[in-house]
Protein backbone atom coordinates (compact mmCIF):
# COMPACT_ATOMS: atom_id res chain seq x y z
CA UNK A 1 0.00 0.00 0.00
CA UNK A 2 0.96 3.64 -1.32
CA UNK A 3 1.75 6.37 1.27
CA UNK A 4 -1.21 8.32 0.00
CA UNK A 5 -2.63 4.87 0.07
CA UNK A 6 -2.67 4.75 4.19
CA UNK A 7 -3.67 8.42 4.67
CA UNK A 8 -6.41 8.39 1.86
CA UNK A 9 -9.32 6.33 2.06
CA UNK A 10 -10.12 6.64 -2.05
CA UNK A 11 -6.36 6.29 -2.58
CA UNK A 12 -6.93 2.89 -0.54
CA UNK A 13 -10.14 1.98 -2.16
CA UNK A 14 -7.89 2.54 -5.58
CA UNK A 15 -5.23 0.88 -4.54
CA UNK A 16 -7.02 -2.42 -3.62
CA UNK A 17 -9.42 -2.27 -6.81
CA UNK A 18 -6.04 -1.96 -8.97
CA UNK A 19 -4.11 -4.80 -7.29
CA UNK A 20 -6.88 -7.02 -8.37
CA UNK A 21 -7.04 -6.16 -12.25
CA UNK A 22 -4.81 -8.53 -14.51
CA UNK A 23 -3.56 -7.07 -17.59
CA UNK A 24 -2.20 -4.08 -19.07
CA UNK A 25 -0.87 -1.10 -16.96
CA UNK A 26 -2.74 1.32 -19.53
CA UNK A 27 -6.49 0.03 -19.53
CA UNK A 28 -5.89 -0.49 -15.54
CA UNK A 29 -5.01 3.08 -15.05
CA UNK A 30 -7.47 4.40 -17.25
CA UNK A 31 -9.54 2.53 -14.89
CA UNK A 32 -8.36 3.94 -12.03
CA UNK A 33 -8.13 7.43 -12.98
CA UNK A 34 -12.30 7.30 -14.20
CA UNK A 35 -12.93 5.48 -10.92
CA UNK A 36 -11.12 8.59 -8.81
CA UNK A 37 -13.12 10.84 -10.65
CA UNK A 38 -16.56 9.40 -9.54
CA UNK A 39 -15.45 8.76 -6.17
CA UNK A 40 -14.63 12.55 -5.73
CA UNK A 41 -17.33 13.66 -7.14
CA UNK A 42 -19.76 11.52 -4.40
CA UNK A 43 -17.41 12.74 -1.76
CA UNK A 44 -17.55 16.65 -3.30
CA UNK A 45 -21.80 16.20 -3.17
CA UNK A 46 -21.52 14.72 0.25
CA UNK A 47 -19.75 17.68 1.33
CA UNK A 48 -22.56 20.09 -0.28
CA UNK A 49 -24.66 18.06 1.70
CA UNK A 50 -22.52 19.83 4.90
CA UNK A 51 -20.51 17.07 6.03
CA UNK A 52 -16.79 17.21 6.88
CA UNK A 53 -13.98 16.24 4.32
CA UNK A 54 -13.18 13.40 6.26
CA UNK A 55 -16.73 12.36 6.83
CA UNK A 56 -17.67 12.74 3.29
CA UNK A 57 -14.78 10.83 1.69
CA UNK A 58 -15.32 7.88 4.14
CA UNK A 59 -18.93 7.81 3.31
CA UNK A 60 -17.72 7.98 -0.69
CA UNK A 61 -15.85 5.03 -0.23
CA UNK A 62 -18.52 3.00 1.35
CA UNK A 63 -21.37 4.16 -1.29
CA UNK A 64 -18.91 2.82 -4.14
CA UNK A 65 -18.92 -0.75 -3.06
CA UNK A 66 -16.26 -2.99 -2.19
CA UNK A 67 -13.12 -3.41 -4.27
CA UNK A 68 -13.41 -7.44 -5.24
CA UNK A 69 -16.66 -6.46 -6.58
CA UNK A 70 -15.52 -3.76 -8.54
CA UNK A 71 -12.27 -5.35 -9.58
CA UNK A 72 -14.32 -8.97 -10.81
CA UNK A 73 -16.42 -6.78 -12.81
CA UNK A 74 -13.89 -5.00 -14.99
CA UNK A 75 -12.55 -8.51 -15.73
CA UNK A 76 -14.10 -8.91 -19.55
CA UNK A 77 -12.49 -5.39 -20.05
CA UNK A 78 -9.44 -6.36 -18.81
CA UNK A 79 -9.56 -9.69 -20.39
CA UNK A 80 -10.01 -7.72 -23.57
CA UNK A 81 -7.10 -5.62 -23.44
CA UNK A 82 -4.91 -8.03 -22.13
CA UNK A 83 -5.98 -10.05 -25.83
CA UNK A 84 -6.12 -7.38 -28.24
CA UNK A 85 -2.11 -6.54 -26.68
CA UNK A 86 -1.03 -9.60 -27.62
CA UNK A 87 -2.87 -10.34 -30.69
CA UNK A 88 -1.14 -6.75 -31.78
CA UNK A 89 2.10 -7.75 -30.93
CA UNK A 90 2.46 -11.07 -32.45
CA UNK A 91 0.76 -9.03 -35.87
CA UNK A 92 3.48 -6.45 -35.51
CA UNK A 93 6.72 -8.37 -34.79
CA UNK A 94 5.43 -11.38 -36.88
CA UNK A 95 6.48 -9.75 -40.40
CA UNK A 96 9.32 -8.12 -38.68
CA UNK A 97 10.61 -11.71 -37.92
CA UNK A 98 9.73 -13.23 -41.32
CA UNK A 99 11.83 -10.06 -43.28
CA UNK A 100 14.82 -10.61 -41.01
CA UNK A 101 14.98 -14.33 -41.95
CA UNK A 102 14.82 -13.45 -45.87
CA UNK A 103 17.10 -11.03 -45.28
CA UNK A 104 19.58 -13.49 -43.82
CA UNK A 105 18.91 -16.00 -46.80
CA UNK A 106 19.89 -13.67 -49.40
CA UNK A 107 22.91 -11.89 -47.17
CA UNK A 108 24.14 -15.88 -47.94
CA UNK A 109 22.91 -16.18 -51.34
CA UNK A 110 20.30 -18.74 -50.37
CA UNK A 111 17.71 -19.13 -53.49
CA UNK A 112 15.47 -22.11 -54.31
CA UNK A 113 19.30 -23.97 -55.81
CA UNK A 114 20.07 -24.38 -51.98
CA UNK A 115 17.10 -26.77 -51.63
CA UNK A 116 16.11 -25.25 -48.13
CA UNK A 117 13.22 -23.25 -49.75
CA UNK A 118 12.43 -25.74 -52.31
CA UNK A 119 10.22 -28.25 -50.66
CA UNK A 120 6.53 -27.68 -51.18
CA UNK A 121 5.95 -29.42 -47.68
CA UNK A 122 7.56 -26.52 -46.12
CA UNK A 123 5.62 -23.88 -48.20
CA UNK A 124 2.49 -25.76 -47.28
CA UNK A 125 3.55 -25.52 -43.68
CA UNK A 126 4.32 -21.72 -43.97
CA UNK A 127 1.20 -20.65 -45.31
CA UNK A 128 -0.88 -23.06 -42.85
CA UNK A 129 1.15 -20.89 -40.20
CA UNK A 130 0.43 -17.63 -41.44
CA UNK A 131 -3.36 -18.59 -41.60
CA UNK A 132 -4.08 -20.45 -38.58
CA UNK A 133 -1.77 -16.93 -37.20
CA UNK A 134 -3.87 -14.20 -38.56
CA UNK A 135 -6.95 -16.95 -38.00
CA UNK A 136 -6.39 -16.84 -34.59
CA UNK A 137 -6.24 -13.21 -34.12
CA UNK A 138 -8.88 -12.53 -36.05
CA UNK A 139 -11.31 -14.45 -33.74
CA UNK A 140 -9.36 -12.80 -30.67
CA UNK A 141 -9.96 -9.26 -31.90
CA UNK A 142 -14.04 -10.15 -32.68
CA UNK A 143 -14.27 -11.46 -29.22
CA UNK A 144 -12.48 -8.56 -27.43
CA UNK A 145 -14.95 -6.43 -28.29
CA UNK A 146 -15.58 -3.07 -30.57
CA UNK A 147 -17.16 -5.45 -32.77
CA UNK A 148 -21.15 -5.35 -32.47
CA UNK A 149 -21.73 -7.68 -35.15
CA UNK A 150 -20.86 -10.30 -32.45
CA UNK A 151 -21.37 -8.81 -28.96
CA UNK A 152 -22.57 -12.57 -27.15
CA UNK A 153 -19.17 -13.65 -27.37
CA UNK A 154 -17.38 -14.11 -24.32
CA UNK A 155 -13.48 -12.38 -23.26
CA UNK A 156 -13.32 -15.83 -22.39
CA UNK A 157 -12.59 -16.49 -25.97
CA UNK A 158 -10.77 -13.17 -26.93
CA UNK A 159 -7.99 -14.83 -24.53
CA UNK A 160 -8.41 -18.31 -26.04
CA UNK A 161 -7.68 -16.82 -29.65
CA UNK A 162 -4.77 -14.65 -28.36
CA UNK A 163 -3.12 -17.99 -26.66
CA UNK A 164 -3.58 -19.40 -29.53
CA UNK A 165 -2.63 -17.30 -32.01
CA UNK A 166 0.67 -17.47 -29.43
CA UNK A 167 0.69 -21.00 -29.99
CA UNK A 168 1.03 -21.00 -33.38
CA UNK A 169 3.36 -18.40 -33.33
CA UNK A 170 5.44 -20.27 -31.20
CA UNK A 171 5.69 -22.99 -33.40
CA UNK A 172 6.34 -21.09 -36.79
CA UNK A 173 9.17 -19.42 -34.78
CA UNK A 174 10.59 -22.47 -33.43
CA UNK A 175 9.94 -23.85 -37.07
CA UNK A 176 12.12 -21.18 -38.67
CA UNK A 177 14.62 -21.50 -36.12
CA UNK A 178 15.15 -24.95 -36.65
CA UNK A 179 15.03 -24.72 -40.31
CA UNK A 180 17.33 -22.31 -41.48
CA UNK A 181 19.42 -21.55 -38.82
CA UNK A 182 21.40 -24.27 -39.72
CA UNK A 183 21.48 -24.15 -43.14
CA UNK A 184 22.22 -20.50 -43.28
CA UNK A 185 25.40 -21.01 -40.88
CA UNK A 186 26.95 -23.88 -43.24
CA UNK A 187 26.00 -22.77 -46.05
CA UNK A 188 29.54 -21.40 -48.19
CA UNK A 189 29.28 -17.70 -49.32
CA UNK A 190 29.90 -13.70 -48.07
CA UNK A 191 29.32 -14.34 -44.22
CA UNK A 192 26.31 -11.79 -43.30
CA UNK A 193 26.77 -12.40 -39.44
CA UNK A 194 24.63 -9.49 -38.30
CA UNK A 195 21.84 -10.79 -40.24
CA UNK A 196 21.43 -14.57 -39.64
CA UNK A 197 22.30 -13.20 -35.40
CA UNK A 198 19.47 -10.73 -35.97
CA UNK A 199 17.13 -13.28 -37.11
CA UNK A 200 17.72 -15.75 -34.18
CA UNK A 201 17.54 -12.91 -31.78
CA UNK A 202 14.84 -11.78 -33.10
CA UNK A 203 12.68 -15.67 -33.20
CA UNK A 204 14.01 -16.38 -29.96
CA UNK A 205 13.05 -13.13 -27.94
CA UNK A 206 9.22 -13.48 -29.61
CA UNK A 207 9.93 -17.12 -28.66
CA UNK A 208 10.13 -16.55 -24.81
CA UNK A 209 7.90 -13.53 -24.84
CA UNK A 210 4.87 -15.44 -27.05
CA UNK A 211 5.13 -18.50 -24.83
CA UNK A 212 4.54 -15.97 -21.66
CA UNK A 213 1.95 -14.06 -23.07
CA UNK A 214 0.29 -17.19 -24.16
CA UNK A 215 0.53 -18.64 -20.74
CA UNK A 216 -0.92 -15.06 -18.49
CA UNK A 217 -3.79 -15.19 -21.25
CA UNK A 218 -4.64 -19.02 -20.29
CA UNK A 219 -3.94 -18.22 -16.65
CA UNK A 220 -6.14 -15.07 -16.82
CA UNK A 221 -9.02 -17.30 -18.23
CA UNK A 222 -9.42 -18.89 -14.63
CA UNK A 223 -9.62 -15.61 -13.34
CA UNK A 224 -13.45 -15.45 -13.79
CA UNK B 1 -35.54 -0.36 -4.01
CA UNK B 2 -33.04 -3.03 -3.58
CA UNK B 3 -30.33 -2.67 -5.97
CA UNK B 4 -30.75 -6.59 -6.93
CA UNK B 5 -34.26 -5.41 -8.47
CA UNK B 6 -32.23 -3.17 -10.89
CA UNK B 7 -29.76 -5.52 -11.88
CA UNK B 8 -31.68 -6.63 -14.76
CA UNK B 9 -32.81 -3.47 -16.04
CA UNK B 10 -29.25 -1.97 -15.52
CA UNK B 11 -28.00 -1.16 -19.25
CA UNK B 12 -31.68 0.03 -20.48
CA UNK B 13 -31.80 2.19 -17.41
CA UNK B 14 -28.23 3.43 -18.47
CA UNK B 15 -28.77 3.75 -21.93
CA UNK B 16 -32.31 5.76 -21.61
CA UNK B 17 -30.45 8.04 -18.79
CA UNK B 18 -27.64 8.99 -21.42
CA UNK B 19 -30.52 9.50 -24.35
CA UNK B 20 -30.81 13.23 -23.47
CA UNK B 21 -27.14 14.31 -23.64
CA UNK B 22 -23.42 12.38 -23.43
CA UNK B 23 -22.92 12.38 -19.16
CA UNK B 24 -19.77 11.25 -16.81
CA UNK B 25 -20.17 8.22 -14.53
CA UNK B 26 -21.47 10.44 -11.61
CA UNK B 27 -23.48 12.44 -13.34
CA UNK B 28 -25.54 9.36 -14.76
CA UNK B 29 -26.37 8.16 -11.29
CA UNK B 30 -27.70 11.35 -10.36
CA UNK B 31 -29.86 11.52 -13.77
CA UNK B 32 -30.86 7.85 -12.73
CA UNK B 33 -31.50 9.34 -8.74
CA UNK B 34 -33.39 12.02 -9.91
CA UNK B 35 -35.65 9.80 -12.82
CA UNK B 36 -36.34 7.50 -10.57
CA UNK B 37 -37.71 9.85 -8.14
CA UNK B 38 -34.15 8.22 -5.21
CA UNK B 39 -36.10 4.86 -6.00
CA UNK B 40 -33.27 3.72 -7.21
CA UNK B 41 -29.98 4.24 -5.36
CA UNK B 42 -27.58 1.89 -6.70
CA UNK B 43 -23.51 1.24 -5.51
CA UNK B 44 -22.00 3.79 -7.16
CA UNK B 45 -19.08 1.39 -8.65
CA UNK B 46 -21.36 -0.93 -10.16
CA UNK B 47 -22.00 2.09 -13.02
CA UNK B 48 -18.48 1.88 -14.22
CA UNK B 49 -18.07 -1.71 -15.38
CA UNK B 50 -21.40 -1.69 -16.81
CA UNK B 51 -20.81 1.69 -18.51
CA UNK B 52 -17.81 -0.11 -20.18
CA UNK B 53 -19.87 -3.18 -21.15
CA UNK B 54 -21.80 -1.23 -22.97
CA UNK B 55 -18.98 0.61 -24.64
CA UNK B 56 -17.77 -3.19 -25.94
CA UNK B 57 -21.08 -3.79 -27.29
CA UNK B 58 -21.32 -0.98 -29.34
CA UNK B 59 -23.86 0.93 -27.41
CA UNK B 60 -22.18 3.92 -26.39
CA UNK B 61 -18.77 5.56 -26.94
CA UNK B 62 -16.87 7.40 -24.68
CA UNK B 63 -13.89 10.61 -24.82
CA UNK B 64 -11.83 12.03 -22.05
CA UNK B 65 -11.72 15.89 -21.18
CA UNK B 66 -10.15 17.57 -18.32
CA UNK B 67 -12.38 19.28 -15.72
CA UNK B 68 -10.69 21.19 -12.81
CA UNK B 69 -7.68 19.34 -13.44
CA UNK B 70 -9.86 15.97 -13.10
CA UNK B 71 -9.10 13.78 -16.32
CA UNK B 72 -13.15 12.88 -17.02
CA UNK B 73 -14.49 9.85 -18.94
CA UNK B 74 -17.83 11.09 -20.37
CA UNK B 75 -20.47 8.41 -22.43
CA UNK B 76 -22.93 9.19 -25.03
CA UNK B 77 -25.25 6.61 -26.86
CA UNK B 78 -24.06 5.67 -30.27
CA UNK B 79 -26.95 5.08 -33.29
CA UNK B 80 -26.82 1.35 -32.32
CA UNK B 81 -27.47 2.23 -28.66
CA UNK B 82 -30.62 4.63 -29.43
CA UNK B 83 -31.87 1.64 -31.38
CA UNK B 84 -31.28 -0.76 -28.77
CA UNK B 85 -32.84 1.59 -26.65
CA UNK B 86 -36.25 1.99 -28.44
CA UNK B 87 -36.32 -1.37 -28.62
CA UNK B 88 -36.18 -1.87 -25.14
CA UNK B 89 -38.59 0.56 -24.63
CA UNK B 90 -40.91 -1.48 -26.69
CA UNK B 91 -40.25 -4.69 -24.88
CA UNK B 92 -41.04 -3.06 -21.50
CA UNK B 93 -44.32 -1.55 -22.58
CA UNK B 94 -45.62 -5.10 -23.79
CA UNK B 95 -43.73 -6.94 -20.35
CA UNK B 96 -45.45 -4.40 -17.84
CA UNK B 97 -48.72 -3.97 -19.43
CA UNK B 98 -48.63 -8.21 -19.28
CA UNK B 99 -47.47 -7.68 -15.69
CA UNK B 100 -49.78 -5.06 -14.54
CA UNK B 101 -52.82 -7.36 -15.85
CA UNK B 102 -51.47 -10.62 -13.66
CA UNK B 103 -51.12 -8.55 -10.45
CA UNK B 104 -54.27 -6.27 -10.86
CA UNK B 105 -56.26 -9.25 -10.10
CA UNK B 106 -58.58 -8.62 -12.76
CA UNK B 107 -60.33 -11.99 -14.07
CA UNK B 108 -58.57 -13.44 -17.44
CA UNK B 109 -60.18 -12.95 -20.68
CA UNK B 110 -61.19 -9.72 -19.02
CA UNK B 111 -60.35 -6.16 -20.84
CA UNK B 112 -58.88 -3.54 -18.65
Amino acid sequence: MTAAARSDPIEGLLDAIGARLPGPARPREEILTELRDGLLEVADANQRRGLGHGEAVQLAVRQFGDAPTIAAAFWPEMAAARARRVVFGLFVTGPIVVALWIWAARSRSLGPESGVFDSSLSHAAAVLLIAATIGCGIWAIIAAGHAPLWPHIEPQMALLGAAAMGGVAVVADLAMLSTLSAPLASLPGPVHQVALAAAILASATRLILTSRASRSCLAMRTMT
Amino acid sequence: MHAEAVKGHLDSILLASLEPQPLHGYAIMEAVRAGSHASFDLPTGTVYPALHRLERAGLVRSKWSTVSGRRRRTYELTDRGRRRLREERQSWKLFSRAVSNLLSGAPAGATP
